[in-house]
């Protein structure tokens, strides 16, 4: 039987991992985006004390798994946190369902190894040079969905009518999906790219610049983030996120090493938090505070409530908070479906920032 | 013809009105129960704030805060809808200029605001919990027999103050029935109860810097009256002595315990 491989939805790292396993030959079935269903269904399969991300992905497990694919990819690997065996515990509730499927584990803490050792048992009978090519469009697709979005949630900010940033952002991801390789991207790059580049800005408008920390898998699921990312930018909010596929993803030259932003991020976080504990704690801190020294007005640090790390992160960032001076929001999600108390701190928050900045 | 701006807070108990000459002095003012359905209490409220105006009167503009803002500000069109911390912040610093804290026990969540040199620099509310809402106030106020009007009154009265767990209301409330199983009088378990509100404040998760939180509330006091009065949810005057109260303890935590 041939293999029809889903991978949870998370952003644009969805879309381009199917366009490159497609590139690979592989089936993909893509499960639907997260909704109530999907943390219904999780919330069965996993204890009530874990973090809602747990929740989440097992649903989208069991939804990918009703499209009929055989293989599910899952988000996990040897972390310190609950991360670290989530994975198998998300993969033997799937089996004591009777759902007949093949888990496999991209282990987040080392993507690069973790990518090229999954992707030669997805693509089985391919040589190693043969996998060359699609994982080079792979770089290539994230470093332009990565171009895509972070224009877009810099420039919502300014969009002269409400909806247009949202619009150009959904048009250019639907002609990313149609890409079938590097040779296409290549070709379409600049058009693409010129799609979110050409929507109307108001350059006189005052915006904010906020870092937007924390847990990575909050932070890019809009369902459980209550759509942040957008009414930050409707408020007048240019976000800069703190985690970027392709940063995550290439390998730095061993020269740059200590150069990139992530090597300089490494060096100003250790200040604040030595040892990792766990999930995003440690890379957030750092990228918080290179973040803190002048590029942002104020941080918003997104987590999922409950979740170990990112409590000890946060309360780094106190000292961070007390040193810098950097007004820090600390937002927490779970599985409350209103967003009045996060938009109410929201508001007086972005209140805050522009009377701070009115001094 | 007289001519005034009318302002509606919208909260999860209580919604109030009040409507300011141009001069900014109250010319009438309306507090009453939300009661689970804003739409209705907004209208009612109007209608009865249009009894209290004089005839005639114009209203030149509207302003909508609390929770329920935002459906507020849609049904009445109000030209300005604001968040209620900058809300507060704004009129405590009106009747204060140098205010330096804020501390609004709501129905829903509390706030602690701090301010420096008439700006806002920081606010805290409480994140997933109810402890220290207004509303377990009521709810336990219930269970004791008496109003919430009244907790602050009976506080007063403690001799022997008891121990609360009071940073989650399960606890809080099995620790108050175990004491009062014991044979505590209900005015010691007041006490602590308004206390726990106060210490959740002083933790070093709810106010960003604890230090300042303490030691501004200690200082404070008649600011922090003076702003609580100003609105909160489960009526005023309880929400005053649930502040008075609860300043009073925090001074008291930051000095020592069992200080006062």
């Amino acid at each position: 039987m041939s293999r029809r491989v889903a991978l949870p939805p998370l952003g644009t790292l969805s879309l381009a991992a199917e366009l490159y396993l497609q590139a690979l030959g592989v089936e993909t079935v893509a499960p639907p985006p997260a909704s109530r269903r999907t943390l219904d269904i999780g919330v069965q399969g996993v204890p009530e004390m874990v973090c809602i991300p747990c929740k989440l992905l097992l649903g989208h497990y069991v939804e990918a798994a009703e499209r009929g694919a055989t293989d599910i990819i899952m988000l996990g690997g040897p972390g310190t946190c609950r991360l670290g065996y989530s994975a198998a515990q998300q993969a033997r509730r799937l089996r004591e369902w009777g759902l007949a499927v093949r888990t496999h584990t991209l282990d987040l803490c080392h993507v690069h190894h973790d990518l090229f050792r999954l992707t030669r048992v997805l693509a089985d009978g391919r040589s190693v040079r043969e996998l060359i090519e699609p994982i080079r469009f792979l770089m290539d697709l994230l470093s332009l969905t990565d171009a895509l979005e972070t224009t877009a949630l810099v420039a919502r900010a300014r969009e002269r009518e409400r909806g247009a940033m949202d619009r150009a952002l959904a048009g250019a991801l639907e002609r990313v999906a149609a890409l079938r390789n590097r040779r296409e991207l290549g070709e379409q790059r600049d058009e693409i790219l010129w799609l979110v580049r050409a929507v109307e800005l108001d350059p006189d408008r005052p915006v904010l610049r906020v870092g937007l920390v924390g847990d990575a898998f909050t932070i890019l699921t809009p369902f459980l983030n209550h759509n942040l990312e957008v009414r930050l930018g409707r408020m007048g909010v240019e976000v800069h996120r703190w985690f970027h596929y392709t940063g995550r993803i290439q390998v730095p030259l061993p020269l740059l090493l200590r150069r990139d932003r992530g090597g300089r991020a490494r060096r100003a976080g250790r200040r604040y938090l030595r040892r990792d504990v766990g999930g995003f704690a440690r890379s957030t801190v750092g990228e918080a505070a290179l973040m803190a020294q002048g590029e942002v007005d104020g941080l918003i640090y997104v987590a999922p409530f409950n979740c170990t790390p990112e409590m000890v992160a946060q309360s780094a960032l106190i000292a961070l908070q007390r040193e810098q001076g950097v007004p820090v929001l600390n937002l927490s999600f779970d599985e409350q479906t209103g967003p009045a108390g996060g938009v109410t701190r929201l508001e007086a928050f972005v209140d805050v920032l522009h009377w701070r900045k009115g001094r | 013809m007289s001519e005034v701006f009318l302002g509606m807070d919208v909260g999860s108990v209580t919604t109030k009105f009040a409507a300011v000459d141009r001069r900014g002095e109250l010319v009438a003012s309306l507090y009453r129960r939300t009661g689970g359905q804003p739409i209705q209490a907004i209208r009612e409220g109007l209608a009865q704030m249009a009894e209290r105006l004089p005839a005639g009167v114009r209203v030149l503009g509207m302003g909508a805060t609390g929770s329920g803002r935002q459906l507020a500000g849609a049904i009445v069109g109000a030209d300005v809808v604001k968040n209620e911390i900058t809300a507060h912040a704004v009129a405590a610093l009106h009747f204060v200029p140098a205010v330096r804290t804020v501390i609004d026990i709501g129905g829903q969540d509390s706030k602690l605001i701090l301010l420096r040199d008439g700006i806002v620099v920081d606010f805290a509310m409480n994140s997933v919990c109810a402890a220290g809402t207004g509303s377990f106030l009521e709810q336990q106020a219930h269970r004791l027999g008496i109003t919430v009007e009244e907790l602050g009154q009976r506080a007063l009265l403690s001799e022997h103050p008891v121990r609360i767990a009071g940073r989650c209301t399960v606890f809080a409330e099995s620790d108050m029935v175990h004491k009062q199983q014991m044979g505590h009088p209900v005015d010691d378990i007041i006490y602590d109860l308004s206390g726990t509100g106060a210490q959740l404040f002083e933790q070093p998760g709810a106010g960003q810097d604890a230090r300042a939180a303490g030691s501004v509330s200690g200082r404070g006091g008649g600011q922090c009256r003076g702003s609580a009065g100003l609105s909160g949810s489960t009526g005023h005057r309880s929400d005053r002595a649930a502040a008075s109260r609860g300043d009073g303890r925090a001074g008291c935590g930051s000095a020592g315990p069992g200080a006062e």
